[in-house]
This record gives structure tokens, C-alpha cells and sequence, in this order.
């Protein structure tokens, strides 16, 4: 276990008992982030924001919440029980209605063009924060499919900020050590490839190759931690709080993650582009996502971590009002919304409207760089000073034209 | 028995009624008067369809806009049906409805879980009866018992409720494997009901003694996108004499999207062994999202998919193809009423726009789709054709 947020594992597993001094410990931990990305593009309006019984506002019902005066879809009923946790952003506007576009757009904060990729959000979040302690890869990303390590997502930050992606939640092919290979053999392959890099380091550039030695460390950490993968010891109580589904059990190995001190956590769910059947795919989707979502935040909660864990839940965009001859809904950047809650988040919360008929936006517009901004505040990081140094140029870390959230900070 | 004759005259179109917001289901009534509509405005609307030469005593709210017709070979007159005023006081989408078989009473049910008894007939109707968590939310279909005592619904919620069609008092309940039912149908002979489901299981319940008695296999109906549990058996019926059941739905390729390819399942009501899966169409072609038996013997359907595709189709069981589908585009067809007399039926159609442009929706210029009924007859043989 990485320090005290793993002694918060054992915490949780013990029916999220904490005590005072574990609590105090806790907060003086590093912040860490749970990026929850539907990918495709949740309907707001059968999450949060709902309209019900107007001409867009389809066959749900609302329901209360935990908050006086806050509702949502009847199809996060769990959900609904932990909004004294959560913020709810109602009053987002962005550019971008193409997935191949909009999702980088969103991820990378859509910075102003100084010639440069700006990283993904996890990437920036691993650079700003430094090192944590746990040893582990400082970013991951548990998604359905194939995994590997995606250093795209660094951008100008270097390889070495990419994400390590753990497809459908299972360790990289080959992680074991062959059991022909003893404790003494694996210390003295590593103290020569440890060699071999600082000779190769001497005449190559240094981003590639500290990107280099630093997934070969990764690969020998994880080879201790087989453990954070290993579903069979997830209890039956949890199986059933998180879903019998790949997201329950994509977020239950989510939370070993961050309870094992991984910085950035990132979990992705595929197939939310409901261009068809949306009313049916968001019973489906929606409650799947509400299960998890609820558990993992009621869990973060119990045990503390809730404070120095920062939770986001988003997509590329929302969906359109309109319902297509399909009974689906298309893009929509126009009006939509995300979730968060934890470090630095103000909580029991929703900011922004939209129209009755939720077609635009009714009170200030946030694009996407008022996230990050708000984001990058809510994890200590000032961002509004604080930039980047990429080879001597400063960059701003956050859309300069935008500025944090006020509302949404505690 | 099939009695359609091998050369079938094509439907001919009547007229089109334009709606000004989308609608779930249309049915006739068994008098053949008036045809109804289940809105996802939370309204049931109507409209008078007696003949022209009938006359009409009921009140008259509106008069329906109607547009020509879907073919320009047809040269009929244009019958102009006066829409008569909504049935008021559901919630969200009015998701289903069904005619007593021999009064004056029809029974509706909303996404909401609110079931309503009215009169139908009625200037305008209150309701008889009203349940308002007769269901814990969508209730997906209602249908009433052959003999008109009982009212059968399935919901979203995975319950199946029988009630009086009465009084509305619940005379039975039952819970589904497979979570959420979208579809149910009475056996002709009344002693039985079937409902599908969300995973593709058909369940046979025996309502003697309240109990499941058999499952057919309609896997073929779901897939598991990701986490998206995609499909499911979206309509039940049977022939005349309760010797065929029918199932619609589609084999799912995909969530998200939702491609699949428009099927329909008919199944031996007494062995249970299928009789003929029949696919009809492509990936983009969707879902059978209703069938009708017809009293001439065939099967009439309606398949709705990708935004634009939609299409109906006559059908004889057995055969390998319909034999009669509509060649030209009419959008995203997902409901059908077929009249009493048997010789009119209607489908609805998708009007719109799809997509994600914005069309000035910060300027309040965003329309809604709605949803064209469009009235076709069918030219029935004779007996000299038969």
C-alpha cells in the first residue's frame, strides 16, 4: 500500500470505519483525481438536468435529491442519496460537436494556439502535483479494450506524462515474472538496464528517454501490485454497490488505485453516443454509471479521501434536445453539464441553468477552460499563475480568457 | 390460414395527418370511427375518420392539417379528418393504449407509471379510473383480455400487473426475469399471456394459476453493447387463432447507434419450436416495432431504424420474403393501426430534422420532430380473387 492512503484501503474494506487521526493523516496527503469519461456524450438531459414534461424533456421522471431543491433523473437514484457530496455543473457551452475533435479539445482544456499540444488533463494534473509517494504510475487509465501506454496524451509535457492504460482493468501482458527468474536475477537485469539507459540517456534527448526508464520502473512497481487488479478479492457487498457490469468493476479497481496512491485515476466507458433508442440506452447506461458513481463517492466519503480526491464526471459534449426519428439524440455543445465533487469543491451543489426546454444556457456559459481552471484551483494549483516551462517558453496552464469557477470552489 | 392472394394490389395512400409533436402508438377504434394517438406531449389525441359522407356529431376542436399524399400516382380525394380535443392528464410520454373490445373504454398509460381508464366517445373525457404509480415508471405496453374483463401491463420496472378493466383494482402481479418488459400480448383464449423482455426471453404466464409455464428463446433480440444492454422483444402477437406467436423486435449490432437488423420471430404457440425467423432488412433498418395479424391472413408490419429508414411490409407466415414492402422512404415507420373493416391502415412516420445543428436555438427556433400519420387501403381480393 502507498502510505496512509493505503491504510485508508484497509479502512474501507473494514465497512469505511476511519478514525480522527487516520482522518487528520489523510489530509495531509497529496490531492489525487477520479476522471469518470463517458465517452460519446451522456445526455443531460436524462442525468443533470432534467425537463421533465416539456417538448425536449423525454419519458423520465425527476427526482429529489439529498439537496433541497436540486433534482435529477430518476435514473440516478443512488446518485441522488450522495448530492450533498457533489457539484453539478448545469451551464456548460463549448465549440466542438465532432467526437474526434471534441473529445481532445475537451481533455486538453482548449487552450489558446501557441503551436504546442497542450497535455490531457491527466497528464498536466501528474506534472503540476509531482511525484507522489506510492511508487505507482502517476497516471492510469482503466478503460474496456485493449491497454497499453499512451504517451500522446503528455503532448508538449513529454512522454514520460502519458497515461498508462490497463485494458478492461487487467495488468499490462507479460507483467509476471517468469519463474525461472529469482529476486537476485530480477535486481541484477534492472541494475544493468539501469546502466544501459544512463549510457543511452548521454547522447539521446531526455524526454524520450527518462519516458523510458521511468515505464521500465512502473513495469517493475507493478509487478509487486499484481493485487490492485485482482477482482476475486473485491467483497460480494461491493460487487453488488459497484455493478455486476465492466464499470462496477472497472471503478472498484479504481479504487484500489487511488486508495494505493496513484495520482490521477481515469476510467473510461465506452458506448454513450446514443444517436438511437437514447431513452432505452440511457436506462441502461445511466443506471449503470449511477451505481458506481454513487458507491465510489459514498465510499470516498466514508473513509476521508473524499477531501484530497477530486471527482469529475463528463463527456465530449451533450446531447441534443431534439429527438431524432431514431428516438435518439445527437451532439449537443451547446447546453450540458458534468458532475464533480471532492478536494477543494464546494458540495451539495448545482451551478448554472439552462432554458425550460433546455436548449441554450441561460446564466454565464463555461467552456471548457473554466473547468480546467476551476479544476487546477481546486487541487491547490493556482492557475492563473502558474504555468508551464516548455524549453524556456511559459505557457499558461489554463485557457487565459477563462478563469476558476468561484461558485463551484469551497 | 392465408387467404391474400399471390398478386397483391399495392396499399394505396390516402392521406397524410400532420401532427405537431411526435407520437408513440396509433390505434383505430373498434368502431372504426375515430383514430387515436398516444403523444409523447403527455397527450392522447384524436381524430375523426368516419367516411365523408357519414355524419359527424362529435365536437369538433380543430381541423387536422393534412398534406398530400405520399405518392403523386395517387389521384384519390383528400379526406380532411377533424381532430377532435386531447384526453388530458398523463405525464411525460404517453407510451401505450388499447380499446375495451366491446364498450366505450379505452385505457392509456404513460411513462410515468399512470394508468387511466376513460370514455372515450365522450365531448371530453375524464377518466373513469386513474392509477398514478400503477407502475414505478414507463409503463412499456398495456393490452385488454379478449373477453374485456382484464387490463395486463409491463413496465420498465419489471413488474406485470394485471387489473379490472372495471373498477382499475389490481387482480394480480407478477415479476419478470429478464427486468425491464417491453411487450405483452392475451392469448385469443384469454387463459394466458406472454410477455418479452429487455434480454430476449419470452415468458408464457398461465393466469389460472399465476404462473410462468414456459420460455421461448429470443436471444436473437439482445445484445450487450459495453455496458448498453441493447434491444429486446419489442412487440408480441398472435394470429386469430391463437396458433402462431409472433415476435418483433431486432438483432442488435450495436449500442450507442443502435444498428440492428429489423426481425421477426414466429413461434408454434403449441410446441413452442420456431417456425420462421424473418429478417428484414439491413443494420441501419432498426427494429419490427409492431405487427398486426390481419383478418385476411397475413401479417402487417412496421420497421423503424437510422433516422430516414423506415418501412411496412404484408407478410404470410412461412414465406420466405413479405410479399408486399413499401419501396418509397417513409421515415422511421414505429406504429401501425389497422381498421376493423381491415381494408384501411396507418402508419407513423418521422418529420424533422435530426442532427446537431444548432438551428438559432438561443433565438428560440428550434422545432421538434413530429410525426406524420400517413393512411393507406388496401385493396382486399374478393372471393372470386381468393
Amino acid at each position: 500500500m502507498g502510505g496512509s492512503a493505503g491504510a485508508v484501503a484497509g479502512a474501507i474494506g473494514l465497512g469505511g470505519l476511519m478514525t480522527p487521526a487516520l482522518a487528520d493523516d489523510l489530509k495531509q496527503k497529496s490531492k489525487q483525481v477520479l476522471f469518470i469519461w463517458l465517452d460519446g456524450g451522456i445526455s443531460q438531459l436524462e442525468s443533470w438536468d432534467p425537463k421533465p414534461n416539456t417538448e425536449f424533456g423525454g419519458p423520465f421522471r425527476a427526482i429529489p435529491t439529498s439537496v433541497p431543491g436540486i433534482h435529477v433523473s430518476e435514473l440516478l437514484p443512488n446518485t441522488a442519496k450522495q448530492m450533498q457530496h457533489l457539484a453539478i455543473v448545469r451551464s456548460l457551452c463549448t465549440q466542438d460537436d465532432a467526437h474526434s475533435s471534441g473529445v481532445e479539445r475537451i481533455q486538453r482544456g482548449d487552450p489558446k494556439n501557441r503551436g504546442v499540444v497542450y497535455p490531457y488533463f491527466g497528464s498536466a494534473v501528474t506534472k503540476l502535483l509531482g511525484a507522489n509517494d506510492s511508487g505507482l504510475p502517476p497516471y492510469v487509465w482503466i478503460k474496456p479494450l485493449s491497454g497499453g501506454f499512451k504517451h500522446q496524451d503528455a503532448g508538449f509535457l513529454g512522454p514520460k506524462y502519458g497515461s498508462l492504460a490497463f485494458g478492461d482493468g487487467k495488468p499490462p501482458d507479460n507483467l509476471l515474472r517468469h519463474a525461472s527468474v529469482s529476486d537476485q536475477d530480477l535486481t541484477e537485469r534492472a541494475q544493468l538496464r539501469a546502466r544501459a539507459d544512463k549510457r543511452y540517456a548521454a547522447s539521446h534527448r531526455a524526454g524520450s528517454t527518462e519516458a523510458n526508464s521511468f515505464v521500465f520502473d512502473m513495469g517493475l512497481e507493478l509487478m509487486k501490485r499484481q493485487d490492485l487488479f485482482d477482482a476475486s478479492k473485491f467483497s460480494p457487498r461491493d460487487v453488488e454497490r459497484y455493478g455486476t457490469h465492466d464499470l462496477g468493476r472497472h471503478m472498484l479497481i479504481a479504487r484500489q488505485m487511488l486508495q494505493a496512491g496513484v495520482t490521477f485515476v481515469k476510467v473510461n466507458s465506452y458506448g454513450w453516443d446514443t444517436h438511437g433508442d437514447n431513452f432505452n440506452g440511457s436506462l441502461s447506461l445511466v443506471r449503470k454509471f449511477d451505481q458506481p458513481f454513487a458507491a465510489m463517492i459514498e465510499d470516498l466519503a466514508a473513509s476521508g479521501m473524499l477531501d484530497n480526491v477530486l471527482v469529475i464526471a463528463m463527456s465530449e459534449f451533450g446531447r441534443t434536445p431534439r429527438v431524432n426519428g431514431h428516438l435518439g439524440r445527437d451532439h449537443w455543445p451547446e447546453a450540458w453539464s458534468l458532475a464533480m465533487a471532492g478536494s477543494g469543491v464546494k458540495r451539495g451543489i448545482a451551478v448554472g441553468s439552462t432554458s425550460d426546454n433546455g436548449t441554450y444556457v441561460t446564466t454565464e456559459p463555461y467552456d471548457i477552460g473554466y473547468m480546467f481552471h476551476t479544476w487546477f484551483n481546486a487541487l491547490g494549483i493556482d492557475s492563473q499563475h502558474t504555468e508551464y516551462d516548455n524549453n524556456g517558453q511559459p505557457l499558461p496552464i489554463a485557457h487565459d480568457d477563462c478563469h476558476p469557477v468561484q461558485e463551484l470552489l469551497a | 390460414m392465408s387467404n391474400a392472394p399471390s398478386e397483391f394490389p399495392e396499399p394505396q395512400p390516402v392521406t397524410v395527418v400532420n401532427t405537431e409533436r411526435q407520437i408513440a402508438s396509433i390505434r383505430f377504434s373498434p368502431c372504426g370511427r375515430f383514430l387515436f394517438a398516444a403523444g409523447r406531449d403527455a397527450k392522447i389525441h384524436r381524430w375523426d375518420v368516419s367516411p365523408p359522407e357519414a355524419p359527424v356529431d362529435a365536437p369538433v376542436a380543430a381541423v387536422a392539417q393534412t398534406e398530400s399524399k405520399t405518392t403523386e400516382d395517387a389521384k384519390l380525394s383528400e379526406p380532411v379528418f377533424p381532430e377532435l380535443p386531447p384526453l388530458s392528464g398523463h405525464d411525460g410520454w404517453v407510451s401505450t393504449f388499447a380499446f375495451h373490445p366491446q364498450g366505450e373504454r379505452l385505457f392509456s398509460a404513460d411513462s410515468w407509471g399512470r394508468l387511466i381508464c376513460w370514455r372515450y366517445t365522450d365531448e371530453a373525457p375524464a377518466p373513469l379510473w386513474n392509477i398514478a404509480e400503477a407502475h414505478d415508471g414507463w409503463i412499456r405496453q398495456l393490452a385488454v383480455s379478449p373477453d374485456g374483463s382484464q387490463l395486463a401491463t409491463c413496465g420498465m420496472d419489471g413488474r406485470i400487473r394485471l387489473w379490472s378493466t372495471e373498477d382499475g383494482s389490481k387482480q394480480n402481479e407478477f415479476g419478470a426475469a429478464g427486468g425491464d418488459v417491453f411487450s405483452l400480448a392475451f392469448h385469443p383464449d384469454g387463459k394466458s399471456l406472454v410477455t418479452g423482455d429487455l434480454m430476449g426471453i419470452i415468458t408464457h404466464w398461465d393466469l389460472a394459476e399465476a404462473k410462468p409455464v414456459r420460455e421461448f428463446d429470443a436471444k436473437i433480440f439482445h445484445k450487450l453493447s459495453y455496458i448498453q444492454d441493447v434491444g429486446g422483444v419489442r412487440w408480441l402477437a398472435f394470429d386469430a387463432e391463437g396458433k402462431t406467436l409472433a415476435a418483433a423486435g431486432g438483432q442488435p449490432e450495436n449500442g450507442g447507434f443502435v444498428q440492428a437488423v429489423p426481425t421477426l420471430r414466429f413461434i408454434n404457440w403449441t410446441d413452442g419450436t420456431e417456425i420462421q425467423t424473418l429478417k428484414l432488412g439491413e443494420n441501419q433498418d432498426g427494429f419490427v416495432h409492431e405487427v398486426a395479424f390481419h383478418p385476411h391472413g397475413f401479417w402487417i408490419g412496421v420497421c423503424s431504424g437510422q433516422p430516414g429508414r423506415g418501412k411496412y411490409f404484408l407478410h404470410r407466415a412461412g414465406e420466405e420474403q413479405p410479399f408486399f414492402t413499401n419501396n418509397k422512404p417513409l421515415q422511421n415507420c414505429h406504429s401501425l393501426a389497422l381498421h376493423p373493416n381491415g381494408a384501411r391502415f396507418a402508419v407513423i412516420s418521422n418529420a424533422g430534422t435530426y442532427g446537431q445543428k444548432k438551428s438559432m436555438a438561443r433565438e428560440g427556433d428550434y422545432p421538434g420532430n413530429t410525426s406524420p400519420i400517413n393512411l393507406f387501403d388496401l385493396v382486399l381480393p374478393t372471393a372470386q380473387d381468393v
